[in-house]
C-alpha cells in the first residue's frame, strides 16, 4: 500500500465526552454524500462516524491514542471531558496524522491557557473555529507548529498592526480571565444565599 | 474573549463586562453552554446587523459572536435554506466595511465555509473586496484573503490576480507565501485553465523552495511536484537534486521527497515490468537516499524511509533489512502511534515475505498483550503468519485467551488469518478447525458467526480433509444459532455435501431438530435439505418420507409447498425404482439413484441457466421486434442466448489518495452488478434491419484503432443465423471536423460472407460517437470458416468553427484507414454454460464426437489454456478455467452454443511437454459439421 502523494487529512472532530459533538470540520470527499454537504444524508453519515469513533476511543488523558475504522486512520487525545480526532485515509502515515495531531493539540493548550475542557472550550468557539483553520487548509497541512499557529490565531504575529502588546496582552487576559473567575464564584454565592 | 486585538481601552473593558454579565445571566438558567439550545431563527434574526452600517462599525466583537454562532449551529447539522443562505452571505459581505481585525478573519472563515454551497455568481460578488485585502499591508488579510480567493475564482479571473498571487508566494512573510502556495495548489486542481495558469509560477516556486522557513519549503515542494508530475525527467531531476543536497529541513518535506522517489522507483520498475533487478541509476541512487533517510534524527521520516523500503517493488532481502530493523526498534516505543505503525507496516512485509519478519517475532509477541487492540490484533495476525509450524499450537492457546476481550471487527481479522494458516498448514487443520468451532461457539455477532462459518466452508471446499470435520461443527453450530441467515446457508450446505459422505444418516437428526424447532425460513431450508438427502440416498429415502409428512401440514406456505413437493417427488420415485432389490450375483445395488431417477432429476438439477441469465433472456427476447406477436411457445430452448458477463475489474487510480481498502467478506461482496444493456439494442432501432430477426449474439467491441487516433474506430459484430451486421462506432476527436455520410469499406475474400448493404452515419460532430453498419450474408450451405476483411473509414470532412460548431471552410471526401476485420469461427458460438456438464456431456453421446490433437508453442500450461479458451470462444465450465496443478495434465471443460442456437461442448486436455504443449479435444455437438467446425477454431 503506497501513501499518499500528498499528505493530507480528512477530518478533524471535537466530541464532549458523552460522544455529542462540539465542532466538526470535514474535508475534500470525506463522508460525504452525493447529495451535498448540506444533505440530511451527509449529517447522518457523519454522526454515524462520530459515534463509531466515540465508541472506540479509549486510553490516558492528553495521550495520543489512534484507532481505525474501514480504510479511515484516526488519531485522537483525551482531555478530562473531550476526545479530539484527527482523521486520514488509513495509507497516510501514522506518525504525520499524529505529528499534526499533537501541533493542533499544544496550539489548543496555549490559546486556552492549558484548559482544555468542554466549557473552555464551548466559550471560545471562535478561536477553535481559527485554529482549526489555520491548521489545514481544505485537508492539507498548513501549519504545525504549536507556537506559530497559536500567535496566528490570537494575531499577535511580530510586525503587525497591535505590535507592542505581545507579551503584555497576554497577561493582561489571563488576568482577566481571573477576576471572571472570581466574579463568578461571587455571583453563584451570591445566588446561593 | 479577552484576547482579542483591541488595545485595551476602559471602553474596551466595559464591553467586556457587559459580555461576561450576559455570559453570567445566561449561567442563572443553568445553560452549560453560549451555544446550546440555539434556534436556527434567532440567528438568522440576529445576523440582521450585519446590515446596520453603524452598529457593523461600534460592535464588531457582537458580529464576531453572530458569525460563530451561525457557524456553531451549521457545524451542528442545522442546515440553511438557499435563500437564507444567500440572504445571510450578502449581509456578511457587508462587514468589509469595517476595519476590525478579528471581525475581518470570521469573515473570511465564513466566506471559505459556504462558497461551495453558494451559487458561483453570487460568491463572485466579495471578489473585489478580497482582491485589495490581498494587496494589504496587514499579512494576516493578504494571506488570508489568497486562501479564500482559492475558492471562488475561476480560471478566467484567475489571470487578472495572476500577479498578486507571483508576489505572495515569494513574499517574506511565511504564512502569506504557504497560503499562496497552497492556494496554488487548489488552482492546479480546480481545472486544466487555471492549472495552465499556475504552470507559470515555476520560478516563484523554485525560490520559495529556498525559503529558511520549514512550511514554505514544505509547500513549495509540494506544488513544484504536482506541476511537474507527468514530467519523469523533471521530477527525477527535482529528486536527485534535493536528496543529493540535503538542504530540505522541513520533515514533511523530507517525507514527501521520500515518497516521489519511492514513487519514482516503483514507476521505473512497473515500466521494465518486473525485470528490474535494481541495477539501474535511479534504482540505486533511490535506495541509498532511502537508506540514508534511515538515520534522519526526525523518527516521521525514519518511519517513511523504512514504510518505503518495505514497499518497493520485488526488494531483495538484504536490501530489505534495515527497514526491518528500524521497525523492529519502533515496536518498543512509549507511543501507541509509533508502534501501531511500525506494526501495520510489518504486517504488510510479512504477507510477501514473512522470512524477513521472523526475526521481530520476540517483539511483536509482547505486543499481543497490548492496551490498544489494534496492535494487538495485528501482532496476531502477523504471527500467524510468520510463525513455523511446530509454533501453531502454542500461539492457537495464546490468541484463546485473548479473543474474550476483543471487538468482533478484530475477531474477524483474526479468523480471516486462522483460514489462511489451514491453508499453509494442512497438518494443523484439526486444531485449528477445532479453534474456529470453538469461537463459533462462543458469543458474538452476525457478522463475526458469519466470517466464521464463511471460513470453514472455504476450506471445507478447498481442503477435502476437512469436510466431515467442518460439517459435524457446523451442524452443531446451528443447533443452537440464533441467525437465520447462517442457518439457512448451512443447511443448504448440508443438503449439498452430506448425502455424498461415508454415512448420511447422521446428519438426518441434526436437520429434521431444525425442522421442529426453528422459524418457518429456517424450516424451509431444512424440508429441502431432507429432500436432497432422499433425493440423492436412495436406502433413505422411506424414513426421510416419513419425516418429510410431518410437515404437510405445517402453518408456513413455503414449507408446507415444499414438503409437498418433496413428498410427492420421492412417493413416485420410490413407486419407481426399486433400490433395495438384490442385483443377479445377490448383492445389494449401489446406493445411489440412477440415471433415470425422476427424484435426483427433480430435486438436485439446477435450472439450465442462472436467474440472472434467464432474467436477461427474457429481456432480451421481448425486446426484438415481433417477438411478443409470435406464435411460438415460449421454452427455454426458444429463449434468445445470453452470455456470462465478463466482470470488468474496476480501473484503481494509480493516485493512492482514493485509494479505498476492500475488506468485504465473500457473502457480502456478492452485490448486485449493474444490469448490462443489451448490444443489440443499437440494431433493433433500425427500421432497415428489422427483417433479419433477431439477433444470436454481439461480440464484444473491437477495437480498429489506437484509442488517441483522430478518428476512434470500434467494431460489434452481431451475428445472425443467416447474416452478420458490421456495427462500426467511430468516435470524432477532431474538434475542427464534422463527419458527414461516413462508412466502411470492407474487402476481403471469404467462401461463406458476402457484402450485402450498408447504413451510412448521416454526421458525426466532434466529441461525439456514431455508428454505420455494413450487412453480410451468410451462405448457409457451407461450413463456418475464418474470414477477414480489410477496413476502410469513408467520409466527408467538414470544416467547422470549433468554437461555434458553424461550418467554416471547405469540406473534402476523406478516406482512413483502419485495422483489418476478422470474423472467426468463434464469434459464432455464444459464450453459455450449460449447467451440469459431466451430465450434458453424456447426454450429447459421441455420434457427432470430434477428435484432433494438437501441438501448440506455449511456455507453460495457464498460458495454453487462457488461449485456447479463447481460440474457441467458450465458457469455462466447473472452474476448470483455473490451473490448479501446472505440472499435471490439465483437463478444461467448454461449453457453447452455436449459431442456430446448437450446444457444443469441448473437453480438452492440455499437458505440457518439453519444447511446449500438447492439446487434445474432444467436441461435441448434435451435429457432426458443427463439431467438425468447432475443432477447427484451433490454429
Amino acid at each position: 500500500m503506497s501513501a499518499p502523494l500528498i499528505p493530507s487529512i480528512t477530518a478533524l472532530i471535537l466530541l464532549s465526552s458523552d460522544g455529542s459533538r462540539l465542532s466538526s470540520k470535514y474535508y475534500s470527499q470525506f463522508m460525504l454524500h452525493p447529495n451535498g454537504p448540506n444533505s440530511p444524508e451527509t449529517l447522518a453519515l457523519r454522526t454515524a462516524f462520530e459515534k463509531q469513533l466515540h465508541k472506540k476511543s479509549r486510553g490516558k488523558n492528553g495521550e495520543i491514542e489512534i484507532l481505525t475504522i474501514d480504510s479511515t486512520t484516526a488519531c485522537y487525545v483525551q482531555t478530562s471531558d473531550l476526545k479530539i480526532f484527527l482523521t486520514s485515509p488509513s495509507t497516510e502515515s501514522e506518525l504525520v496524522l499524529s505529528y499534526v495531531l499533537e501541533g493542533f493539540y499544544s496550539a489548543l493548550q496555549m490559546v486556552l491557557h492549558n484548559q482544555v475542557d468542554k466549557r473552555t472550550v464551548l466559550d471560545n468557539l471562535e478561536l477553535l473555529m481559527l485554529l482549526i483553520d489555520e491548521l489545514s487548509d481544505g485537508g492539507r497541512i498548513l501549519e504545525t507548529n504549536p507556537q506559530n499557529l497559536a500567535e496566528r490565531v490570537l494575531m499577535k504575529q511580530p510586525g503587525e498592526a497591535g505590535e507592542g502588546t505581545p507579551i503584555g496582552e497576554l497577561t493582561i487576559g489571563q488576568a482577566f480571565n481571573q477576576i471572571a473567575g472570581q466574579a463568578r464564584e461571587q455571583i453563584i454565592a451570591n445566588m446561593q444565599n | 474573549m479577552s484576547q482579542s486585538e483591541e488595545p485595551l481601552t476602559t471602553a474596551g473593558l466595559m464591553r467586556e463586562i457587559t459580555v461576561l454579565k450576559e455570559k453570567f445571566k445566561g449561567e442563572d438558567e443553568e445553560t452549560y453552554s453560549p451555544y446550546a439550545d440555539l434556534e436556527k431563527a434567532t440567528v438568522l434574526q440576529e445576523c440582521r446587523i450585519f446590515h446596520d452600517s453603524k452598529a457593523v462599525r461600534e460592535s464588531p466583537r457582537k458580529c464576531c459572536t453572530t458569525i460563530t454562532k451561525l457557524l456553531y449551529i451549521v457545524a451542528q447539522g442545522e442546515s440553511l435554506t438557499s435563500a437564507e443562505l444567500i440572504d445571510v452571505f450578502f449581509g456578511v459581505t457587508k462587514l468589509f466595511q469595517s476595519k476590525d481585525a478579528s471581525l475581518r478573519r470570521m469573515v473570511y472563515l465564513f466566506i471559505k465555509e459556504v462558497a461551495e454551497s453558494c451559487d458561483r455568481g453570487d460568491v463572485i460578488i466579495v471578489t473585489q473586496s478580497l482582491t485589495k485585502d490581498m494587496n494589504s499591508d496587514t499579512d494576516l488579510y493578504r494571506s488570508n484573503a489568497i486562501r479564500v480567493l482559492a475558492r471562488i475564482v475561476d480560471a478566467g479571473m484567475l489571470g487578472a490576480i495572476e500577479r498578486y498571487i507571483k508576489q505572495a508566494i515569494v513574499d517574506r512573510h511565511p504564512l502569506v507565501s504557504s497560503s499562496a502556495l497552497i492556494s496554488a495548489s487548489h488552482f492546479f486542481e480546480s481545472s486544466p485553465e487555471s492549472a495552465n495558469i499556475v504552470r507559470r509560477w515555476l520560478n516563484e516556486a523554485q525560490t520559495a523552495l529556498q525559503s529558511p522557513h520549514e512550511m514554505v519549503q514544505y509547500h513549495a515542494l509540494s506544488l513544484l511536484y504536482q506541476i511537474k508530475k507527468h514530467d519523469r525527467l523533471g521530477v527525477s531531476k527535482l529528486v536527485t537534486q534535493l536528496s543529493k543536497n540535503g538542504s530540505l529541513k522541513s520533515p514533511l518535506a523530507t517525507i514527501s521527497l521520500i515518497r516521489y522517489t519511492s514513487k519514482l522507483m516503483h514507476d521505473e520498475a512497473r515500466e521494465n515490468s518486473g525485470v528490474s533487478d535494481g541495477s539501474s541509476e535511479l534504482a540505486r541512487a533511490g535506495y541509498s537516499f532511502l537508506e540514508g533517510s534511515l538515520r534522519h534524527r526526525n523518527e516521521m521520516v525514519i518511519y517513511e524511509a523504512a514504510r518505503a523500503i518495505c514497499n518497493l517493488p520485488g526488494v531483495e532481502p538484504q536490501d530489505l533489512a534495515p527497514g526491518v530493523t528500524v521497525l523492529q526498534l519502533f515496536l518498543s516505543s512509549p507511543r501507541p502511534t509509533v508502534r501501531y505503525a511500525a506494526m501495520k507496516t510489518l504486517s504488510e512485509v510479512a504477507m510477501l515475505a514473512p522470512m524477513a519478519v521472523v526475526k521481530c517475532n520476540e517483539d511483536i509477541e509482547v505486543l499481543i498483550s497490548d492496551t490498544n487492540r489494534s496492535i494487538a490484533t495485528l501482532a496476531i495476525t502477523t504471527l500467524l503468519k510468520t510463525g513455523s509450524e511446530s509454533s501453531v499450537d502454542r500461539l492457537m492457546k495464546q490468541i484463546s485467551s485473548f479473543m474474550n476481550d476483543i471487538q468482533d471487527e478484530f475477531k474477524i481479522i483474526i479468523v480471516k488469518a486462522v483460514k489462511d494458516l489451514v491453508m499453509k498448514y494442512p497438518g494443523k487443520q484439526r486444531i485449528l478447525i477445532g479453534f474456529l468451532s470453538n469461537i463459533l461457539r462462543e458469543e458474538g455477532g452476525f457478522e463475526f458467526k458469519k466470517s466464521i462459518v464463511n471460513a470453514i466452508m472455504f476450506l471445507m471446499d478447498a481442503i477435502p480433509e476437512t469436510k466431515e470435520n467442518g460439517l459435524i461443527q457446523l451442524c452443531e453450530f446451528i443447533e443452537d444459532s440464533d441467525f437465520t441467515a447462517l442457518s439457512t446457508i448451512i443447511l443448504h450446505m448440508i443438503g449439498n455435501l452430506g448425502p455424498d459422505t461415508p454415512n448420511p444418516a447422521r446428519y438426518i437428526r441434526f436437520i429434521y431438530n431444525r425442522v421442529i424447532l426453528e422459524n418457518s425460513q429456517v424450516r424451509a431450508a431444512a424440508v429441502t435439505a431432507l429432500a436432497k438427502f432422499g433425493a440423492k440416498v436412495p436406502s433413505l429415502r422411506e424414513s426421510i418420507l416419513t419425516l418429510l409428512q410431518r410437515s404437510l401440514a405445517d402453518e408456513d406456505d413455503e414449507v408446507r409447498d415444499r414438503s409437498n413437493i418433496a413428498v410427492d417427488v420421492l412417493k413416485r420415485a420410490i413407486a419407481e425404482n426399486d433400490y433395495s432389490a438384490l442385483d443377479e450375483n445377490g448383492d445389494p445395488a449401489p446406493d445411489v439413484p440412477t440415471s433415470s431417477d425422476s427424484a435426483a432429476f427433480l430435486l438436485l438439477e439446477p435450472l439450465p441457466m442462472s436467474f440472472s441469465q434467464l432474467e436477461r433472456s427474457l429481456k432480451q427476447y421481448s425486446n426484438a421486434p415481433g417477438a411478443l406477436e409470435s406464435a411460438e411457445p415460449l421454452s427455454f430452448n426458444t429463449l434468445p442466448v445470453v452470455e456470462e458477463v465478463v466482470e470488468v475489474a474496476p480501473v484503481q487510480d494509480s493516485n493512492g489518495s482514493s485509494n479505498i481498502m476492500g475488506a468485504s467478506s465473500p457473502l457480502a461482496s456478492s452485490a448486485a452488478a449493474p444490469p448490462a444493456a443489451d448490444p443489440a439494442a443499437d440494431i433493433y432501432a433500425i427500421p432497415e434491419l428489422a427483417h433479419l430477426g433477431r439477433v444470436f449474439r454481439s461480440s464484444p467491441p473491437v477495437e480498429q484503432t489506437e484509442s488517441e487516433t483522430e478518428y476512434v474506430v470500434k467494431c460489434i459484430k452481431h451475428i445472425f443465423n443467416e447474416h452478420v451486421v458490421l456495427q462500426f462506432k467511430v468516435q470524432n476527436t477532431v474538434d475542427s471536423q464534422r463527419l458527414d455520410n461516413v462508412t466502411m469499406a470492407l474487402e476481403g475474400e471469404s467462401e461463406i460472407l458476402t457484402v450485402s448493404g450498408e447504413i451510412a452515419c448521416e454526421s458525426i460532430p466532434y466529441g461525439e460517437t456514431g455508428s454505420c453498419f455494413t450487412v453480410l450474408d451468410r451462405d448457409v450451405s457451407v461450413g463456418i470458416a475464418p474470414s477477414a476483411f480489410t477496413c476502410e473509414l469513408h467520409f466527408t470532412a467538414v470544416g467547422v468553427d470549433p468554437m461555434s460548431g458553424e461550418e467554416e471552410g471547405d469540406s473534402y471526401e476523406e478516406e482512413y484507414a483502419v485495422e483489418d476485420l476478422e470474423i472467426a469461427t468463434s464469434d459464432f458460438i455464444a459464450k453459455v454454460n450449460l449447467g451440469n456438464f459431466r451430465n450434458s456431456w453424456e447426454q450429447m453421446g459421441n455420434e457427432c464426437e470430434v477428435l484432433e490433437k494438437f501441438a501448440l508453442s506455449f511456455k507453460s500450461t495457464e498460458e495454453a489454456v487462457e488461449n485456447v479458451i479463447n481460440y474457441f470462444g467458450m465458457s469455462a465450465c466447473d472452474g476448470t478455467a483455473t490451473v490448479k496443478n501446472p505440472s499435471k495434465p490439465h483437463m478444461l471443460h467448454l461449453s457453447g452454443v452455436f449459431v442456430g442456437s446448437k450446444p457444443v461442448m469441448v473437453r480438452a486436455q492440455v499437458g505440457k511437454t518439453a519444447d511446449g504443449v500438447v492439446l487434445k479435444v474432444a467436441v461435441r455437438s448434435e451435429d457432426a459439421d458443427v463439431s467438425r467446425q468447432v475443432a477447427d477454431c484451433i490454429r
